[in-house]
């Protein structure tokens, strides 16, 4: 086992290697620069301007900037954020929190109602408890996501006035509310995000497991435990989940980054402070220190998520393990 | 009917699947008894309805297939197919039990061999877990797993075919059922596995006193194990024996078909006669006898549905020869009596 972590670490350190510099490379082939949108206008002096460019290394040969940035980021240094006028590791502190708790939400409700949905489908399939559901959620996961946090938002929020529009806190009140109310606040801030999140991800999620189960279902020893009696909810839960979640972990390791990587739509949508929509926002003001910043936490996530559904594979499957 | 003890009686049975050719009548007003402590064996080709009698007792037919109204299973004072879901699976596992063909798929790869033993007993009984798992170490033993408080912590993957099915028979056993089917529990072994299994469960029967439906296609397990034969073809019961008679002196030409492909270690330099043609398709079944075709002894009668005439003695035969004299036979056809 350890043998093998460490195999897949000296992977991912590669993998890392190569993502950064496909990026920064990639960055630095797209027109423009972090200085465009100072560089347009006319009533800042060239001095500045050049003074500026020396600041940021930005006047050296691209292979020296390459240099310098891949030792910064080795040593924990993301470098200095031009669209948020900060270092980007102070930023990524500051958003990364949020994003984990709006994204960590949705992805656990998706998971946990998808998997019990789908299985409960799988185990009755072609009921018409199986068919409304499938039909449901078939229509889910191919929704766009903007346009169903849209109409939430426009429902729920605009029109019913039942939870608030947009942000993560209220912004007047919530520095003057009891902690409790402060945790009701922000959670009535998740509400309608979260929601739009899990009813796409979690049906998603669901069809797999039903696919998933239905394979199962037919098995012999879903059969040999019929004839010994076993319960039906004791079949389905035990025995036939339990090697039905195989697929779904694979999926799981898969999603994890979007734990860090957000969901760039529904927070524009909802205004939610995430890293999504700031990776996005600097992507367009060429904040080459920004992008990059995220692309590779969020690589390492990529390669933590395949790790996890590795491990968990072998939890869950004993044939998977040596000996 | 009780003087023999009857354990189950099948009555009337009749199974049918819907398929995209119309509807196929798998098992086709099968009736027959079990008594209790012996072994039945039930054999046929492969299509002939054995398998969906045996699922049929348990009610494990799965749709599109059901079992069809006016069908009876009489056991122990009740009528299986009127059971609620809860009563049926209380049945099963505890007072009918089952093994199946297949040892390398019937076992959950991801649960211990253990456990699964054991969670027959829990599913039972208010055993703890504790309690449970050392009915199902004793019960590991007692089916010949060497080792078996090692061995039941082993995943299925590292045991053998041989070991695996000594498994399902002991979580088809270990509750202590009146009536174990074993779907050809042979089949998928080499046959030096075969006959220590065949032993094990002659064993164990007579140990436990429970009767025995042992399906399979092979006649020499049958001469071994069995106390009395049915003979299923195209769905029907066509001969029913105590195995000597069958044996000795078998009535349908179906029977003496099956005997004469059998391989027999005296005559091992002949050539083995196989019964020309198929079993026709279960969505049309042929009018009159449904052997007719195949049967070379075939005769005019044999355009009319034979009834399963008894022949005394316990013997009975779905075939209209029984019913003519050997002299008057093909030559001489004449509607017999029936009985």
């Amino acid at each position: 086992m350890a043998g093998f972590l460490l195999r897949r670490a000296a992977q991912s350190v590669a993998v890392l290697f190569a993502v950064a510099t496909l990026t920064f490379f990639l960055l630095h082939l797209a027109p423009g620069d972090p200085l465009d949108a100072i560089a347009s206008d006319a009533r800042i002096p060239s001095d500045v301007r050049d003074s500026l460019r020396v600041r940021f290394g930005l006047d050296q040969p691209l292979a020296i900037q390459y240099a310098r940035h891949l030792t910064g980021i080795v040593q924990g240094e993301f470098g200095y954020s031009t669209s948020q006028h900060r270092p980007v590791g102070d930023v990524m502190a500051d958003v990364i929190p949020n994003t984990l708790l709006l994204m960590g939400a949705a992805m656990f409700l998706a998971f946990a109602g998808g998997i019990v949905l789908g299985a409960l489908q799988g185990g009755r399939a072609d009921s018409r408890f199986d068919r409304i559901a499938s039909a449901l959620t078939t229509t889910m996961a191919t929704l766009p996501d903007f346009w169903l946090a849209s109409g939430v938002s426009l429902v729920f929020a605009h029109k019913l006035r039942w939870l608030p529009i947009a942000g993560k806190v209220d912004p007047a009140m919530h520095m003057l509310l009891s902690p409790g109310a402060q945790i009701l606040d922000v959670l009535r801030h998740m509400a309608l995000p979260v929601f739009s999140l899990v009813v796409i991800a979690g049906s998603v999620v669901a069809r797999y497991q039903r696919a998933a189960l239905l394979d199962i279902w037919s098995e012999d020893y879903v059969r040999t435990a019929l004839a010994a009696g076993v319960p039906w909810r004791r079949r389905l839960y035990h025995h036939a989940l339990r090697n039905a979640l195989l697929p779904i972990i694979t999926i799981f390791g898969l999603s994890l980054p979007s734990l860090v990587g957000g969901a760039v739509f529904v927070e524009t949508v909802f205004a939610w402070p995430g890293i999504g929509r700031l990776a996005v926002e600097g992507l367009l003001l060429r904040d080459y220190a920004l992008v990059l910043g995220v692309v590779i936490v969020t690589s390492a996530l990529v390669a933590l998520g395949s790790l996890l559904a590795d491990v968990l594979h072998g939890v869950a499957d004993p044939r998977m393990r040596n000996g | 009917m009780n003087e023999r003890n009857t354990l189950l009686a099948v009555e009337n049975l009749r199974t049918s699947y819907r398929t995209t050719h119309g509807t196929a009548r798998a098992v086709d007003n099968v009736s027959f008894n079990i008594d209790a402590g012996e072994i039945l064996g039930i054999v046929g080709e492969s299509g002939c309805g054995k398998t969906a009698t045996a699922l049929s007792v348990l009610r494990l037919i799965d749709p599109p297939g059901r079992i069809e109204a006016g069908s009876h299973l009489w056991f122990e004072g009740h009528d299986l197919l009127t059971l609620d879901e809860e009563a049926i699976r209380q049945v099963r596992g505890r007072r009918i039990a089952m093994v199946f063909q297949e040892p390398m798929t019937a076992l959950n790869p991801v649960f211990t061999v253990g456990d699964q033993v054991a969670e027959v007993v829990r599913v039972h009984t208010s055993a703890t877990r504790r309690e449970a798992w050392a009915r199902a170490v004793a019960m590991l033993d007692r089916v010949g797993i060497p080792e078996p408080a090692i061995r039941a912590r082993s995943y299925p993957h590292q045991l053998s075919g041989g070991l695996r099915q000594r498994v399902l028979i002991a979580m088809a056993l270990v509750m202590r059922p009146a009536l174990l089917i074993a779907d050809e529990p042979t089949t998928a072994l080499d046959v030096t596995i075969q006959a220590q299994i065949l032993e094990l469960l002659q064993e164990l029967q007579r140990e436990m006193g429970m009767a025995v439906m042992l399906i399979t296609h092979d006649l020499g397990v049958v001469a071994e194990v069995a106390q009395r034969v049915i003979v299923m073809y195209a769905g029907q019961v066509v001969e029913e024996a105590g195995v000597q008679d069958l044996f000795s002196s078998p009535r349908h030409p179906y029977t003496r078909g099956l005997l004469r492909a059998m391989p027999r270690a005296r005559r091992a330099a002949e050539r083995l006669q196989t019964i020309p043609g198929t079993v026709p398709s279960p969505t049309a079944w042929p009018a009159g006898c449904r052997f007719r075709d195949r049967c070379a002894d075939a005769f005019e009668p044999c355009g009319n549905p034979p009834d399963l005439f008894d022949l005394g003695g316990g013997h009975r035969a779905r075939c209209f020869l029984t019913q003519v004299t050997a002299a008057t036979a093909p030559t001489e056809p004449s509607m017999p009596s029936r009985i």
